[in-house]
């Protein structure tokens, strides 16, 4: 009797086509974004969440509006990490609004993504390499939700404070001024904690 | 990348692709020298820059400004401006020493940096686009700590570029040069002097 095996595993992608045009420059930029932004965006989700799937469908969402919109991203306006960010936050505030009103899940423009064995690794993977980062989250807690993340895209990805204002829609002045208050109080729990030991 | 970012960037073309097709490549922003003030921060870990239109006549080559709340705004505009600041600056009992890039000097990028991936929070830097000033938080330098001011020379447009580093200032700098300097562009018509005591010449 035969045994019949199901691969999870895909067919290679196809090269990729031969861009040309604003079209194909516009393609070119579109994943030099996507390449250097994807695992700070992962990042960001596994903070969240410790279930996989979701991960991978919050990321998937925030790069399917990001290609989507390509067209209207200004670099003017500020750099695509701080582009990229904001979708994400926007994508994943959306999430919890969802949530929050037991809807079964979010309109989803990507659909849900089902993940291979391998990527479900991966992502797990992620997710407890982000376990600091969520910890971190934690002690954030007591912090209004703005400065909660103006500290962790500031100080866990890495974002400039005038990217990290673009991302959440304030000026860099407020975002340098609620960093710095932001700071002071976590300085405060720190030392009413360590005087309490 | 991974295998998750690898086949999600496929799924993306191959489903959401067609969306590219309309889209115009953004532009970047261009650099427009050396008319323009620029400033914000550099690709230049550790660094931030005012980078000021040359003015002939009438223009003082420094001002030093206390601006009354531990801060001081810096503005170089002559090469010449250098010392005269230096000396307020010492008057002043300020850990701030500006210098001029020249080759030969050590290089910006080996001196012993403070805070390297937080330019922003530099000694609570600021930089005043209007005025084409670099304000520092004079108070808030640590003891042993020095905010380096580099002053780059004329050719490719004026600039400033400020770091804090550990230990004193070298009295010159190499490595930096203008086109490393971001581009948020706006024009400026003068360098004002901030609204504190201000000394100029």
């Amino acid at each position: 009797m035969s045994e019949t095996v199901e691969s999870t595993e895909r067919p290679p992608s196809p090269p990729p086509k031969q861009r040309t045009g604003a079209a194909g420059a516009a393609a070119a930029e579109f994943e030099r974004i996507y390449r250097a932004q994807v695992d700070a965006v992962t990042a960001f989700f596994a903070r969240r969440s410790a279930e996989p799937q979701a991960v991978a469908d919050l990321t998937a969402d925030t790069f399917v509006q990001a290609i989507t919109s390509f067209g209207t991203f200004d670099p003017r306006r500020g750099t695509p990490r701080a582009w990229v960010f904001g979708i994400a936050r926007r994508v994943y505030a959306a999430h919890c609004d969802a949530a929050t009103h037991h809807r079964d899940r979010v309109q989803r423009m990507a659909g849900r993504r089902e993940l291979d064995p391998d990527q479900f690794e991966e992502l797990v993977d992620r997710i407890d390499a982000q376990r600091a980062g969520r910890d971190l989250l934690v002690q954030l807690a007591d912090l209004p939700e703005s400065d909660r993340l103006l500290v962790e895209l500031v100080d866990i990805d890495g974002l400039k404070v005038k990217e990290a204002a673009v991302a959440l829609g304030m000026t860099p002045g407020a975002a340098r001024m609620r960093l710095m208050r932001a700071r002071t109080r976590l300085r405060g729990t720190e030392t009413t904690k360590g005087e309490k030991k | 990348m991974t295998k998750f970012a690898d086949e999600l960037f496929s799924d993306l073309m191959s489903e959401h692709g067609s969306a590219l097709a309309t889209a115009r490549p953004p532009v970047r922003r261009a650099v427009a020298r050396p008319v323009w003030l620029a400033a914000g921060v550099v690709g230049m870990a550790g660094a931030i820059t005012a980078a000021v239109t040359v003015f002939s006549g009438g223009t003082p080559a420094y001002a030093v400004t206390d601006n009354g709340d531990g801060t001081v705004s810096i503005s170089i505009s002559q090469l010449s401006g250098v010392d005269g600041a230096n000396l307020k600056l010492r008057s002043m009992g300020d850990r701030i020493a500006v210098v001029p890039v020249r080759d030969g000097c050590p290089a910006f990028d080996s001196l012993p940096m403070v805070h390297p991936d937080v330019p922003t929070e530099i000694a609570g830097a600021t930089v005043n686009t209007r005025r084409g000033t670099i304000t520092v938080n004079a108070r808030g330098i640590p003891k042993g700590e020095t905010a380096l001011v580099a002053v780059l020379p004329p050719a490719d447009g004026f600039g400033l570029v400020m770091a804090l580093i550990n230990g004193p200032a070298p009295s010159c700098v190499s490595g930096i040069s203008a086109p490393q300097l971001d581009t948020t562009h706006v024009h400026v018509s003068k360098i004002g002097a901030g609204t504190g005591r201000t000394d100029g010449h």
